[in-house]
C-alpha cells in the first residue's frame, strides 16, 4: 500500500517536473541571462559567474516546487499543474508581446503613475488568459496532465534552444573573451594630490551650461567658490554622450563611424596625437590618475601605457557576492515577466549589479555611488603626497545625469531636482577646492570643471570653468569665446608649461565667428541597425547626427531645430 | 501676395509685442526691402494699440469677449485666441478614449495615442479652427467652400499625440493632425513642443494622400518648378538666461511660387518686460534677396493708446489690408 502510494507520488513528481522546470527556468535563468548576454559589457561579472549560482538556485527550486505539487492528488494536483503552466504562459506572453518599452535601464526611475491605465488593461489580459488556460486545460479532464506536459515541453524546448543559441554566440564572441583582459581604474589614490603640482579636471559627465543658468536663479551664490576661475559660457562638447566624448577629449581623435568601436578606441589611444600628449605629460613629470568606475566607455585597455591607476582585473581582485548577484538577477528576470502593475515593485537598480561584485579595495567612489565622494572628502579630506611627481587627475562624477540624486548640500536625495543636483555638484567642487587650500596646493594647481556632454536636445552645450595656476580674482571672469573640447589637450599642455601646436582655448578670440560641429547618436530608422559593441545583440543607434553652427548656444539650438547638417551611418552602436 | 506676407509679418511682430506690452512705446524702421519706411511708431497697452507705419495708421482694440479688433475707423477684422479651447476637447478625448494606442520606441517618443475623426467631425474641426484663427481665412473664401463641401464616407482625419520619456523629457510632446479627405485640403499639421520652444510643419497636397510621411518627403525633395505640394516648416525658441528672454521664430516655405525664409528675434529684459528689441527678416531662399527687414525697439511709457477701430464693419484680414495698403 505504502509502496503504491510512493509510486503514485513519484509519478506525480515526474509529471510535475516539466511545468515546474519551465517556470523556474524562465524566472531563474532565461529571463536574466538573455539580458546578460545582450549587455555583457555593462556587467562586471562573467557569464559563468552569473549562470552557476542561478543554476544552483533554479534546479533545487524546480525540484522543490515539483515535490510540493506532487503532494496534491487527483484534481487538485491537475489544477496545480494547470496554474503553474498558466503562470509560465502568461509570463511568456507578457515578455514577448505585452511589455511596454520603458527605456534603457540606466539608473533613471520610471514614472509608474503614467501607466495606470495600461497596467489595468495588462492585468485584465493576464487574468483572462490565465483563467482561460486553467479552465480550458481542466476541461480536458483525463487529458489535462498530458496537455500540460506537452505544452510545457514545447515552451521549455523553445526557450532552452534560444538560451543555447545566445549562450553559444556570447561565448564565442569578443563580448566574452574581452573579460579575460578587463582593465579597471582603481581608486586607491583617489584622494591623493601631489605636493609638486597638480592639474585637476572635474569631469561632471552630463552638465549643460543651461543648467548653470537655471541653478543660479535658485542658488545665486553657487559659483562664489569659483571666483578665481574663468567661466566659458559658450563651450561645445563636440560629441553628446560619454562615448565617444571622453576618448575624443583625452586623445584628440575624432570619432570614426566607418570602423568598429574597438578599432576606434585603439586608433585613438595609440594615435600620434595621444602619444605626443602623454609623452609630453610624462616628460613634464606628470602621472595621469583617472578616477571612474565605468571604464567601458573609454576602451581603457589601450590607455594602459599612460594611465597610472589602471590594472588588469584578476579574479583575486574582486569578490562575487553571490547572494546579491542572484537576488539582482532574479529581480531583473521577474521584472520582465510579471504583469505591468507589479513591475514597479521589481524595478532594477543598476547600482546593485556593481555592488554584487565589489573590488577588494581600491574601488573608485565616483559615478554610481551617490554622494560617497563628498562624504569621503568631508570626512577624510585629501592626502598630500611627496616625492611621487606631479599629478594629472581626472575626477569623473555623475553630474546632472538623470535621475537627479543630490540636493544643494550634496546630500543624497532621490527626489532632488536638476537645479539642486547642479548646486550639489558645485558644492562638491567647492569642498575639494577647500581641501586643496588646506593642503596648500590650491594656488599652484590648474583646475578645470567641465562635463563631457550636455543634453541630447536643446541644452547641448556644456559648462567650462578653468583656474590657471597662480590666478586670484575678486570676481569670476566670464568669456563667451567659442571654445570646444577639441582644445582640451592643448589647454592642458599649455597649463603644464609645454609649448605645442595643439590648439588651446587661449587661441580662440571671444569674437571669432567660429564654425563648430556637435554630434550625437540617434535612432534613425531610415538607416540599418548595426551590431552592438561588445555584445551579440543588435545595437540601439543607427547613425550619428551632426549639427554645424556658428555662434553661441542659441545658434546651436536653432540648428538643432532645423535638423542635422550631416548624417553619419554607424558601423557599430555603443548602446 | 508678397506684399501681404510682408504685412502679415509686421503684424505678427507687433501683435507679439502687444502680448508683452503693458503700456509701451515702440519705435522702429524697415531699412530694407519692398516696404522700406523710415519710421514705425506704436503705442501698446493691455486695452489696445495704435501704430503708424510710414503713412499707414492701424489700431487694435481688445473687446469684452477677449478678442482683438484690428483695423481703422472704417473696417476691422477680429483676432481671437481660442486655440486652446479648440484643442482641449481633442486632447481630452485622446487621453480618455483613443481609438488607437501604442507603445513605440524612438530616441525620444515612447507612447502614442490617436483618435480618428469622421467627415462631420473633420469639417467641424476645420470650422472651429477658422473661428479661432480668422487669419487662416484672410480672404474669407475658405469658410463658404468648406460649408458647401460634400462629406463623403471616405473623409477622415487622425489626431495623434506622442508622449516622450518623462524621465528625461517631462514637458515634451508632439501632436500630428493628418487630414486625408477632400473636405479640407489634404493637409498635415505637426507641432512638437518642449521646454525651449516648438517645431511646426504644415503640409498641403492637392492630390489625394494615403501616406503623409511619403508625401512630405516628396514635397521636400521636389525639383524647383515641379512642386508636389506646399510645405511650411519652422520652429520657435524661447530661452531665458536669467537676465533676458530671447524668443525666436523661423519658418521656410517650400513648393510655393517663391521660397521664403522668415526669421524673427525678440529679446526682452526680464527686469523690465516693457523694454525689448525685436528684429525680423524675410528673404528669398533661392536668390538670398532680402524682401523685408525690420527692427523694433520698445520702451515703457505712461501714455495710453487711443485706438479707433470700427465695430460695425468687421470683415476679414485680407479686405482690411487691401483697403489700408491699396493692394
Amino acid at each position: 500500500m505504502a509502496q503504491n502510494a510512493r509510486a503514485r507520488y513519484m509519478r506525480r513528481f515526474r509529471q510535475a517536473l516539466l511545468p515546474c522546470g519551465l517556470l523556474c527556468f524562465m524566472y531563474g535563468i532565461w529571463g536574466a541571462m538573455e539580458v546578460f548576454t545582450g549587455n555583457a559589457g555593462n556587467f562586471r561579472f562573467t557569464y559563468f559567474e552569473a549562470l552557476i549560482p542561478l543554476l544552483a538556485v533554479t534546479v533545487p527550486a524546480s525540484l522543490l516546487l515539483a515535490a510540493a505539487a506532487a503532494l496534491l492528488k487527483k484534481r487538485p494536483f491537475s489544477l496545480a499543474l494547470c496554474v503553474i503552466l498558466a503562470l509560465s504562459v502568461c509570463s511568456y506572453v507578457q515578455n514577448m508581446l505585452l511589455n511596454l518599452n520603458l527605456g534603457l535601464l540606466e539608473g533613471s526611475r520610471v514614472d509608474w503613475s503614467r501607466y495606470t491605465r495600461h497596467g489595468v488593461i495588462n492585468l485584465l489580459i493576464w487574468a483572462g488568459l490565465f483563467l482561460a488556460l486553467v479552465v480550458g486545460l481542466m476541461l480536458l479532464k483525463k487529458h489535462t496532465r498530458r496537455a500540460v506536459r506537452a505544452v510545457s515541453a514545447v515552451l521549455l524546448a523553445v526557450q532552452v534552444a534560444s538560451f543555447g543559441v545566445v549562450s553559444a554566440r556570447h561565448l564565442t564572441s569578443d563580448a566574452h573573451s574581452a573579460r579575460d583582459t578587463t582593465y579597471v581604474l582603481t581608486g586607491d589614490q583617489q584622494y591623493n594630490v601631489s605636493a609638486e603640482g597638480n592639474v585637476i579636471v572635474f569631469l561632471l559627465d552630463y552638465f549643460s551650461n543651461d543648467y548653470i543658468d537655471s541653478a543660479l536663479r535658485l542658488y545665486p551664490d553657487m559659483l562664489e567658490p569659483l571666483r578665481d576661475f574663468t567661466y566659458y559660457d559658450n563651450c561645445d562638447p563636440t560629441y553628446i554622450g560619454t562615448f565617444p566624448s571622453v576618448v575624443h577629449m583625452l586623445t584628440g581623435n575624432p570619432f570614426d563611424n566607418m570602423v568598429p568601436i574597438d578599432t576606434w578606441f585603439q586608433q585613438s589611444w595609440e594615435g600620434e596625437k595621444a602619444r605626443y600628449f602623454y609623452s609630453a605629460l610624462a616628460e613634464k613629470g606628470y602621472k595621469f590618475n583617472f578616477f571612474d568606475s565605468s571604464n567601458d566607455y573609454f576602451g581603457i585597455q589601450y590607455a594602459q601605457p599612460y594611465v597610472n591607476n589602471l590594472r588588469v582585473l584578476q579574479r583575486s581582485d574582486y569578490t562575487v557576492r553571490y547572494d546579491r548577484l542572484v537576488k539582482s538577477m532574479l529581480q531583473l528576470s521577474a521584472y520582465r515577466y510579471v504583469p505591468h502593475a507589479l513591475k514597479q515593485y521589481l524595478e532594477p537598480d543598476t547600482f546593485t549589479f556593481y555592488s554584487a561584485v565589489p573590488l577588494n579595495g581600491g574601488e573608485v567612489t565616483t559615478c554610481l555611488n551617490r554622494n560617497a565622494f563628498y562624504n569621503y572628502l568631508e570626512g577624510q579630506g585629501l592626502r598630500k603626497v611627496q616625492g611621487d611627481g606631479k599629478y594629472f587627475i581626472i575626477q569623473f562624477l555623475k553630474g546632472t545625469h538623470p535621475p537627479y540624486h543630490l540636493d544643494e548640500n550634496a546630500a543624497y536625495d532621490a527626489s532632488a531636482t536638476l537645479e539642486q543636483t547642479a548646486a550639489g555638484y558645485m558644492k562638491i567642487v567647492a569642498a575639494y577646492l577647500d581641501k586643496l587650500k588646506a593642503q596648500g596646493v590650491y594656488d599652484d594647481a590648474t583646475i578645470i570643471v567641465t562635463s563631457d556632454h550636455g543634453d541630447k536636445e536643446n541644452s547641448m552645450q556644456i559648462m567650462y570653468f578653468i583656474k590657471e595656476a597662480g590666478v586670484h580674482r575678486q570676481e569670476m571672469a566670464v568669456s563667451s569665446a567659442p571654445i570646444s573640447h577639441k582644445e582640451m589637450l592643448g589647454t592642458l599642455l599649455r597649463n603644464m608649461g609645454v609649448k605645442s601646436d595643439l590648439p588651446s582655448i587661449y587661441d580662440i578670440p571671444e569674437d571669432e565667428p567660429r564654425e563648430r560641429t556637435v554630434m550625437r547618436n540617434y535612432i534613425d530608422t531610415n538607416y540599418p541597425y548595426v551590431p552592438k559593441y561588445h555584445s551579440t545583440a543588435v545595437g540601439t543607434h543607427t547613425v550619428m547626427y551632426a549639427y554645424t553652427y556658428t555662434g553661441d548656444r542659441m545658434a546651436l539650438r536653432k540648428q538643432f531645430r532645423r535638423g542635422p547638417t550631416q548624417i553619419l551611418p554607424l558601423t557599430e552602436s555603443f548602446n | 501676395m508678397k506684399k501681404l506676407i510682408c504685412w502679415l509679418m509686421i503684424a505678427m511682430m507687433l501683435l507679439s509685442s502687444a502680448a508683452l506690452a503693458d503700456s509701451s512705446r515702440v519705435t522702429g524702421t524697415i531699412p530694407k526691402g519692398m516696404l522700406a519706411v523710415s519710421a514705425i511708431e506704436g503705442l501698446f497697452s493691455d486695452t489696445g494699440f495704435e501704430m503708424t507705419i510710414g503713412d499707414i495708421k492701424l489700431s487694435g482694440a481688445v473687446q469684452a469677449d477677449g478678442s482683438l479688433l484690428v483695423g481703422n475707423a472704417q473696417q476691422s477684422f477680429r483676432v481671437s485666441v481660442a486655440g486652446a479651447a479648440l484643442l482641449a476637447p481633442l486632447m481630452q478625448r485622446l487621453k480618455s478614449e483613443p481609438t488607437f494606442e501604442n507603445a513605440m520606441y524612438s530616441s525620444k517618443y515612447i507612447q502614442a495615442q490617436q483618435i480618428e475623426l469622421s467627415a462631420a467631425e473633420t469639417l467641424q474641426l476645420a470650422l472651429s479652427a477658422l473661428d479661432a484663427c480668422p487669419l487662416l481665412d484672410a480672404a474669407g473664401t475658405l469658410r463658404p467652400a468648406l460649408e458647401q463641401a460634400a462629406a463623403p464616407n471616405e473623409t477622415w482625419a487622425t489626431v495623434t499625440r506622442y508622449e516622450a520619456d518623462v524621465r528625461q523629457y517631462p514637458n515634451d510632446w508632439m501632436v500630428q493632425v493628418n487630414v486625408f479627405a477632400p473636405v479640407l485640403p489634404y493637409m498635415r499639421i505637426e507641432v512638437e513642443s518642449d521646454d525651449f520652444g516648438s517645431s511646426f510643419e504644415v503640409a498641403i497636397s492637392e492630390t489625394p494622400v494615403t501616406d503623409w510621411d511619403e508625401t512630405v518627403l516628396a514635397i521636400e525633395d521636389a525639383a524647383p518648378g515641379q512642386a508636389a505640394g506646399k510645405l511650411v516648416q519652422g520652429f520657435t525658441m524661447v530661452y531665458d538666461n536669467g537676465k533676458e528672454k530671447d524668443t525666436y521664430v523661423e519658418a521656410v516655405t517650400i513648393g510655393f511660387e517663391q521660397a521664403y525664409k522668415l526669421e524673427m528675434d525678440c529679446v526682452v529684459n526680464d527686469a523690465e518686460p516693457r523694454s525689448w528689441y525685436a528684429a525680423g527678416t524675410l528673404s528669398n531662399t533661392l536668390t538670398g534677396d532680402v524682401v523685408l527687414e525690420a527692427g523694433l525697439q520698445s520702451v515703457s511709457t505712461s501714455a495710453a493708446p487711443a485706438p479707433q477701430v470700427s465695430t460695425d464693419n468687421v470683415t476679414n484680414a485680407a479686405a482690411v489690408f487691401q483697403a489700408l495698403l491699396g493692394l
